[in-house]
């Protein structure tokens, strides 16, 4: 701990080294909170690396106000979150388009065949993580994937601690009724994972 | 209880926020109902699944590298602007330094010497601006005040200019540093006795505790005696202790005819404690750092902590630096002296008569002074206006023979 004040003082004066020695501990975190926010590896590189960039060149507004780590995985929630609005945009836009040309655009539910190809549990989850809103995936990914408090998490995305704990409920219940959709088109996914903890 | 209550804490329950006899009643109802007993198998068996998610997933190897090469273009994006700039500032300087001898070739050789010196630090001085303006390589320590010594650690933004708030700050300030003011006092006297009013003065500084810093003299006593009218002139700069400032100025005043003087005082309270303030941080930090030391386990990281110390250090000493300046300033007051001589110096509050007299004194001195200096000039430039009257007699007996030459031509 004393050791990051150093380093934060010596990296927001320019010392590369010292900015490399303050991220390591970091970099698994911002990279699988990237991955499960974003859902695909390419994707997460690309906002881990944007992440380190921007923590380097805000270090001078890191008033110490939060804890470091939390601040870095805030800037790299936020980060993701702004480019999956962005893309989102982007796609209704061309979805928009398809169908004026009178494009036939397939629906999710079409993914659903793959499925039973796809017995590992985590797999699964991570699908069905994908469909659930931004929101919710979000407070599944910090809360329950990563396993921040409730406090961090409201450091975080700057909101009160009563919203960020009935949007976490409200994602749990969420999550909870896709998986159950899909473990029905699936078969017992559940006793499988139960299985796997047992074991 | 029913099943739907049961449920609403299920998730509680998980999370394990529920007290003892909460979670109890909640184990008892599941022994006797399979359903509840399910919901809980899947809720927690989801539950599992998503705190293990990530467990085999690790940041690629070459993230951090890659990062940085980002960081790095970036840095490189931001740097191209200035470049730009100190090329053509440098580009200013080097056409400044060929056009001013040209222009300044009228008004002599030392002019144009003056050129080069004076803009080349103006160039360098530019340079380095730029790339601390480049931000991120800003080595500045004095802005970033970050302070090791408390446990919440902040950078410090610099304090708000808020006027109403800076008069409480200069009196807190005061209180624990106390007043920090810099006492400066000039004395110009004229003298009539040059030699017994300097050596006066000089044992006023000994008197007092004091000590003369420097004592530029021109003129001399055989050039006085030789021209009335050339007198000597001393500038004497001495140090005293501010305690005796007032009475050592008192009776520097009655050596000879005041003609000006004066006490400035400087208030730099706020500087000091702001200086002072920031050395106790450092300090602070310089030993919370050191502290460091014991817990490192690498030599790398017991190397990052050295360069640390040594760079605090730095910062230590010439925080001190300052303060020692200051205070020595603050104790000691300069005093400017200029004594001049004169040959008849007017007190302070002269009658009628006297400056009548001395009027008509300087008149006639100064009536002899010009009789004299025309006699010396004259006699000085006999040689020259003989030169110049012999010079004009040939030109003017060359110009004759050629008139008559042309006349006799005319004639014949
Ligand atoms: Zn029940």
């Amino acid at each position: 701990m004393e050791l990051e004040i150093m380093r934060l003082k010596k990296a927001g004066r320019g010392d590369e080294r010292a900015f490399e020695a303050l991220m390591t501990p970091h970099l698994d975190t911002v990279y699988r909170v990237c991955l499960r926010l974003m859902g695909n590896e390419k994707d997460a590189e690309d906002c881990a690396q944007e992440t380190l960039l921007r923590v380097w060149t805000s270090l001078s507004s890191f008033r110490g106000q939060a804890k470091f780590s939390t601040w870095v995985y805030r800037i790299a929630v936020n980060l993701c979150l702004d480019e999956l609005r962005k893309r989102r945009r982007q796609q209704a836009d061309s979805l928009e388009e398809m169908k004026e040309s009178g494009f036939d655009v397939p629906d999710g539910s079409s993914d659903a065949q793959s499925l039973a190809e796809q017995k590992e549990t985590r797999q699964v989850i991570t699908r069905v993580l994908n469909r659930l809103s931004d929101e919710h995936r979000t407070m599944l990914v910090l809360r329950d994937v990563q396993g921040f408090s409730y406090e961090e998490i409201a450091e975080m995305l700057s909101l009160p601690l009563n919203t960020v704990k009935s949007r976490i409920s409200r994602a749990r219940s969420n999550f909870c009724k896709e998986f159950r959709e899909e473990a029905e088109q699936n078969g017992d996914l559940f006793g499988q994972m139960s299985r796997k903890k047992e074991g | 209880m029913n099943c739907e209550s049961i449920r609403a804490y299920i998730e509680s329950y998980l999370d394990g926020t529920l007290t003892p006899l909460e979670a109890q009643i909640i184990e008892e109802h599941i022994k006797d109902c399979p359903e509840c007993k399910g919901e809980l198998k899947e809720l927690s068996a989801l539950r599992h699944g998503l705190n293990h998610l990530n467990d085999d997933v690790t940041a690629p190897d070459d993230l951090m590298e890659k990062a940085m090469e980002k960081i790095r273009a970036e840095k490189k994006r931001k740097r191209r602007k200035p470049i730009y700039w100190v090329s053509g500032s440098i580009a200013a300087a080097v056409c400044l330094i060929i056009a001013l001898p040209l222009l300044a070739g009228g008004m002599g050789r030392s002019s144009s010497k003056a050129a080069t010196p004076m803009a080349a630090p103006d160039m360098y001085s530019y340079s380095t601006t730029e790339s601390a303006a480049a931000g991120i390589a800003n080595d500045d320590d004095y802005d970033i005040k970050a302070d090791y010594a408390e446990d919440e650690w902040v950078m410090e933004e610099p304090a708000p200019a808020e006027e109403d708030d800076k008069a409480d700050e200069e009196t807190a300030d005061a209180g624990v540093y106390g007043l920090k003011i810099i006492r400066t006092a000039y004395i110009d006297l004229n003298t009539e006795n040059y030699d017994a009013d300097m050596e006066a003065l000089k044992a006023l500084v000994a008197q007092f505790g004091g000590y003369i810093t420097s004592n530029q003299e021109s003129g001399s006593e055989a050039y006085s005696n030789a021209y009335d009218y050339a007198s000597r002139w001393c500038s004497l700069t001495v140090r005293v202790p501010v305690e005796n400032l007032d009475a050592f100025t008192e009776q520097a005043k009655l050596v000879g005819i005041v003609t000006a003087s004066g006490i400035d005082e400087t208030d730099v309270t706020a500087q000091y404690s702001d200086t002072a303030r920031q050395l106790a941080s450092y300090q602070a930090q310089y030993e919370k750092v050191q502290g460091f030391m014991e817990r490192a386990q690498t030599v790398s990281e017991l190397m990052e902590i050295e360069s640390e110390l040594s760079r605090l250090q730095r910062t230590i000493e010439d925080l001190q630096g300052d303060i020692n300046r200051w205070d020595s300033r603050i104790n000691y007051s300069t005093v400017s002296i200029t004594v001049n001589e004169v040959k008849r110096a007017l007190s302070n509050d002269p009658t009628f008569g006297e400056r009548m007299r001395i009027s008509l004194q300087n008149g006639w001195d100064s009536f002899c002074d010009g009789a004299k200096n025309f006699a010396v000039n004259l006699y000085g430039a006999i040689p020259f206006i003989a030169a110049w009257l012999i010079g004009l007699g040939i030109a003017g007996l060359i110009v004759w023979l050629i008139v008559r030459r042309i006349r006799r031509k005319k004639m014949q």
